[in-house]
C-alpha cells in the first residue's frame, strides 16, 4: 500500500466548508483522522489517480451535507472511491476516464445485450452512452449520490436509457395487442376442461381480474415478473433487493392467494359450486401463465 | 453517429416520461440503486413496489436490470421475517436480533410447545447472489458439531432447517442481554464479577474446542447473559478468513477504514479478530483465545488493548495489525486491574499463537487462580502465570490428591502439556519406561504407554489399595515415594483414589469421563485402550509430530536421565 500523507489543512477546511453549518461543531482532529481514512481508501482503490485535493473534499462535504445521519457517519458509509472517480471523470481527468471505461465497459455491454435495439450499432450506442454519462452540458454522472455502488448505478442508468430508446422505436414500429392472450389456445387441456373453459370464460376472466386487483402491489409485481416476464427467483430477488428465499415465498404465496381469491369470487359472486368450481380451479391452476396475463393487465385497486 | 442521436439519458430532475397509469413519479436512479441494494426502509420499499405495480417502464427496467446483471454487486439482503413466517415446523415470531451472519427470531415449536430462537443465516455470498453449496455444507457441518457440544456455558442448538436456500439454526431462547449490553448497563460490576462472567464464557469455548469447534468470531455480542449465567453462541458461523480476504481483495482489506463510531462501539469492526485472522492465516482454538482476551481486556480496562477507537489509535486494519505486534497498551484501568489478572490476559494477547496459553482451559485456570488470589504472592513480580495442570486421572472430587508439575512459562502449547505428562509419569517414580511412538505422516498424535513395575504392585497390595489378584495399569502417588500415602491407581476394572484415611473407588467408566470434565491434562487424553498392564493414551498434537517428539525426547532425557524413552513405530 502506498504511503498516504496526512490530510492537509486545506483539505480539512474544504471538507468543513462543504458541509456548511453541519461542519461547524466538528473537531479538526476527528475530521483529519476521517480524511486520512478517505485518502487511504482512495489510494488503495484508485492508485493511478493520485491523492484527492481540497476541491474534492469540498465536493465530498457538499455531498454529505444533506445526509440524515451525522456527517462523519455518512462519510463512513459513503462510497468515497466511487465519488472520487466520478468527480475526476467530470473534471475531464484522462486517467479517471480510462479507469471508468475499463471498469464499467463490461456492465454497459451486458445492458446492451439485454436490451437489443434493432438497426443500431452496438459500438455506437456504447460510445454515445459513455459520452452522455461523463460529458456534455448535463452529464449524468453528476447525479450519482455516492451512497450506492457506482457499478449498480451504471447498470441501472444504462439499462433505463436503452429501454427508453427501445420503447420509442417499438411504439413507432408495432402497436401492442393487449387482447393477444385471449386467443392463446389452452395447451394440453382435456376435452372436459376445454368445455369448462368455454362455458365459464367470462366468469374466469372477471374473477381473475378481481382477485388480482385485491392482491398487494408486491404480490402482483412478483407474479408478473415470474409468469409474464419469465424472471427466475434469483432475478426477482435481485430486482427488488430481497433475499431469494423471500422472493421464492412471495411468488408462491401470491399464487396461492390468487387462486384462493379466484375461488372465492367464483363461489360467492358467480355461484359456482362443487364439481364445476373444482374443475374451473383446476383449469386456472393448469393454465397459470394465461391467468397471469390477466394479472399483468391489472394495476392497483 | 447520426444513428444514435436519439439516445437520451434522463437527468436527475427530468425523470423518464411516466406511462399513462402512473400516479407517482418514476424513482430516480440513486433511489433505485438503494432499492436493489436493500438500503431502503419498509415504507420506502412499499412506495416503490406501488410505483412498480403501476409503471410498466420501471418494472421493465428492473426486470431487464436483473436479467442483464443478476443484481447489485454489493447488495446485502437477508431473509425477511414477514415473508418467511414458517420455517420447518417452527412458527417465526418477532425479530429479536440482527448480526453479521443473519437475523435472529423468536419462534415457537408447536410439537414441544416451547419458545425457541431461530437464526436465519445469510449463507449466500451477497456479491454473487449464488448459493454456494460448499458454504451450506460448511454451515451444516458446524451446526452438527455444535449440536454435539453440551455444556452449561454454550447456548444449545436443537435443530437445523434448510429451506429456500437458507440455513436456519434452532437454538434455545436465552432471555437476557448480550455480554456487551450487560457490561454497559451495569458499570458498577467489580473486577471479580467481570472475570467470573468471562470465566464462564471461557468454559463454554473450551467445551467447544474439545469438540473441535472453533468459534472464529468471539466478541461480547456473542455471549448471552441469562438466568443460566454467561453462555456463548454463534459458533463457527463466521466465514473462514481466507474467503473474506479473497472477496475483498488484499488492497481494500488493508486499507479498510475501521469504524469507530461511538454509537456502534466497536461492533462490526475487526476489533476482536486475531492477528492470524487478519493475515488470512490458519485459524485454530488459539485464535478464539486471542479474541476472548481482547474482549476481557476491554471489559477490565474500558479500552481496546490496541487502542482502537481512541485518539491516535489505529484507523486502518494494517495499522491495527501493526499495533498487535507491539503488544497491548497499558490500559486505562492499569491501576485498578490487578497485575496478576492483567498478566494472564496479556499472555493470551501474544501475536504469535504459540506464545499464548496452551488452551482455553489453561487460560481459565490461570484466571481462576489469579482471581482467587492463590497465585498473588508468587506471581506478583514475575513472569505471567504458568498453567497448573491437574493430573490426568484424578477425579475432580479429590482435589487434595492433585499433583502440580510446573511447566516453564510460554512453552509451545502442545509441547508444554506433553512434557507435563511425561514429567508426571516420571515423577510418579513407579514407571520404568515411557514409550513414545511418533506418529508420522498425516496423523496428529503420539502414543504414550506406561508400565507399572512388579514391586509397585506388591506395595499397593500391601497397602490394601489393590486386591491380590488385581493388576494396575497406571498409578501415581503424590509423594513420589514408594510408600504411597495418597494417590490413585487405575486397573482394568476401576480407578481407585486413596489416602491414609480412606479409600474410595471410581469405576473405570469414570476415567473416560475425566477427559471431558477435567480442566487439565486429562481432557486431551483419550483412554483408547486398557489392556493388561498397559494403558495407552492418545495425545493430539497441534504441531509437527516428529519435531515435537524429538523435542520431547531431549527434554525428558535432560530432566529425568533415569527414564527410558522408547520410540516405536505406531502400532
Amino acid at each position: 500500500m502506498p504511503e498516504v500523507p496526512e490530510a492537509a489543512d486545506a483539505s480539512i477546511d474544504g471538507f468543513i466548508a462543504g458541509l456548511g453549518p453541519r461542519g461547524r461543531d466538528l473537531a479538526r482532529d476527528t475530521v483529519r483522522a476521517a480524511l486520512n481514512g478517505v485518502a487511504a481508501t482512495v489510494a488503495a482503490d484508485l492508485p493511478a489517480l493520485g491523492a484527492p485535493g481540497p476541491s474534492f473534499y469540498d465536493h465530498l462535504g457538499r455531498h454529505l451535507a444533506p445526509a440524515e445521519v451525522e456527517p462523519l457517519t455518512a462519510l463512513a458509509e459513503a462510497r468515497v472511491s466511487d465519488l472520487y472517480l466520478a468527480a475526476s471523470c467530470l473534471e475531464g481527468n484522462e486517467q479517471a476516464l480510462t479507469t471508468f471505461r475499463t471498469r464499467y465497459a463490461a456492465d454497459i455491454t451486458r445492458s446492451l445485450a439485454q436490451v437489443r435495439i434493432a438497426s443500431m450499432d452496438a459500438d455506437d450506442v456504447m460510445q454515445e452512452l459513455l459520452r452522455r454519462l461523463v460529458s456534455g452540458p448535463n452529464p449524468k454522472l453528476a447525479s450519482y449520490s455516492g451512497r450506492g455502488d457506482l457499478r449498480t448505478w451504471v447498470r441501472l442508468v444504462t439499462t433505463r436509457a436503452l429501454l427508453d430508446i427501445a420503447r420509442v422505436k417499438r411504439n413507432a414500429e408495432r402497436p401492442t395487442d393487449d387482447s393477444a392472450f385471449d386467443a392463446v389456445a389452452a395447451p394440453n387441456a382435456s376435452p372436459e376442461l376445454a368445455h369448462f373453459r368455454n362455458r365459464y370464460q367470462r366468469e374466469i376472466a372477471l374473477a381473475t381480474e378481481r382477485a388480482a386487483r385485491s392482491l398487494s402491489p408486491e404480490e402482483r409485481n412478483a407474479l408478473r415478473e415470474h409468469y409474464a416476464l419469465g424472471l427466475t427467483v434469483d432475478q426477482i430477488a435481485a430486482a427488488h433487493g430481497i433475499h431469494r428465499a423471500t422472493a421464492a415465498r412471495r411468488v408462491q404465496r401470491a399464487r396461492e392467494e390468487l387462486v384462493h381469491r379466484i375461488k372465492r369470487v367464483l363461489d360467492e359472486d358467480f355461484g359456482l359450486k362443487d364439481r364445476d368450481l373444482a374443475s374451473v380451479l383446476e383449469l386456472v391452476r393448469s393454465q397459470m401463465h394465461i391467468t397471469m396475463e390477466r394479472v399483468l393487465a391489472v394495476s392497483g385497486p | 453517429m447520426t444513428k444514435t442521436a436519439a439516445v437520451t439519458l434522463a437527468s436527475p430532475d427530468v425523470a423518464p416520461p411516466p406511462t399513462e397509469r402512473t400516479t407517482t413519479p418514476c424513482p430516480e436512479e440513486n433511489e433505485l440503486v438503494a432499492f436493489v441494494e436493500a438500503r431502503v426502509d419498509a415504507e420506502g420499499r412499499h412506495a416503490i413496489e406501488v410505483h412498480l405495480d403501476q409503471c410498466d417502464a420501471c418494472r421493465e427496467l428492473l426486470a431487464s436490470f436483473a436479467q442483464a446483471h443478476g443484481g447489485a454487486p454489493a447488495a446485502d439482503v437477508r431473509p425477511d421475517a414477514a415473508e418467511t413466517s414458517v420455517v420447518g415446523r417452527y412458527q417465526l415470531g418477532a425479530e429479536i436480533g440482527r448480526g453479521g451472519m443473519g437475523i435472529v427470531y423468536r419462534a415457537h415449536d408447536p410439537v414441544l410447545d416451547r419458545a425457541v430462537a431461530i437464526k436465519a443465516i445469510t449463507s449466500i455470498d451477497p456479491r454473487s447472489r449464488v448459493a454456494d453449496s460448499s458454504e451450506y455444507d460448511r454451515l451444516l457441518r458446524e451446526a452438527r458439531a455444535m449440536a454435539r457440544v453440551a455444556h452449561p456455558n454454550v447456548v444449545p442448538v436443537f435443530d437445523a432447517v434448510v429451506e429456500h436456500g437458507s440455513v436456519y439454526l434452532v437454538m434455545e431462547l436465552v432471555d437476557g442481554p448480550s455480554l456487551r449490553a450487560h457490561l454497559a448497563s451495569t458499570p458498577a460490576l467489580s473486577i471479580d464479577d467481570k472475570v467470573a462472567l468471562f470465566r464462564a464464557a471461557a468454559a463454554g469455548l473450551a467445551a467447544a474446542h474439545t469438540a473441535n469447534v472453533v468459534h472464529r468470531d468471539f466478541k461480547p455480542e456473542n455471549v448471552l447473559v441469562g438466568r443460566g449465567g454467561a453462555r456463548v453462541t454463534d459458533f463457527g458461523l463466521a466465514r473462514p478468513p481466507s474467503k473474506v480476504a479473497a472477496g475483498e481483495g488484499p488492497s481494500s482489506a488493508d486499507a479498510r477504514w475501521l469504524s469507530t463510531d461511538a454509537t456502534r462501539g466497536l461492533a462490526g469492526t475487526p476489533a476482536y479478530l486475531s492477528p492470524e485472522q487478519i493475515d488470512g492465516a490458519g485459524v485454530d482454538a488459539r485464535s478464539d483465545q486471542f479474541s476472548f482476551a481482547v474482549a476481557l481486556f476491554e471489559a477490565l480496562h474500558g479500552t481496546h488493548p490496541f487502542g482502537l477507537g481512541t485518539r491516535g489509535g489505529p484507523t486502518t486494519v494494517s495499522e491495527l495489525r501493526a499495533a498487535m505486534n507491539r503488544g497491548p497498551l497499558q490500559g486505562r484501568g492499569a491501576g485498578a486491574v490487578p497485575r496478576w489478572i492483567d498478566d494472564v490476559v496479556r499472555r493470551a494477547l501474544s501475536p504469535r499463537p504459540s506464545d499464548r496459553w496452551a488452551d482455553m482451559q489453561a487460560l481459565a485456570r490461570a484466571l481462576a487462580q489469579a482471581t482467587d488470589g492463590r497465585a498473588r504472592s508468587s506471581t506478583r513480580h514475575t513472569a505471567p502465570l504458568a498453567p497448573a495442570p491437574r493430573t490426568p486421572w484424578h477425579p475432580a472430587a479429590h482435589p487434595n490428591a492433585m499433583m502440580r508439575p510446573h511447566l516453564p512459562p510460554r512453552t509451545s502449547s502442545s509441547l508444554g502439556w506433553v512434557i507435563g505428562i511425561l514429567v508426571f509419569i516420571a515423577a510418579a517414580g513407579t514407571c520404568t519406561a515411557v514409550g513414545l511412538a511418533a506418529a508420522t505422516g498425516p496423523s496428529t498424535s503420539v502414543m504414550v504407554e506406561t508400565q507399572i513395575p512388579e514391586e509397585t504392585t506388591k506395595q499397593l497390595v500391601a497397602h490394601g489399595v489393590l486386591a491380590k489378584n488385581e493388576r494396575p495399569v497406571a498409578f501415581y502417588d503424590e509423594s513420589s515415594e514408594h510408600d504411597a500415602s495418597s494417590g490413585f491407581v487405575v486397573t482394568s476394572e476401576r480407578v481407585s483414589s486413596f489416602s491414609k484415611a480412606k479409600t474410595s473407588s471410581v469405576r473405570l467408566a469414570d476415567v473416560v469421563e475425566i477427559k471431558h470434565q477435567s480442566a487439565a491434562l486429562g481432557d486431551v487424553i483419550e483412554v483408547s485402550s486398557v489392556k493388561g498392564d498397559r494403558l495407552r493414551m492418545e495425545l493430539p498434537l497441534a504441531d509437527d509430530a516428529v519435531a515435537l517428539v524429538d523435542a520431547l525426547e531431549r527434554e525428558v532425557k535432560k530432566k529425568k536421565p533415569n527414564v527410558i524413552v522408547r520410540r516405536d513405530a505406531p502400532p
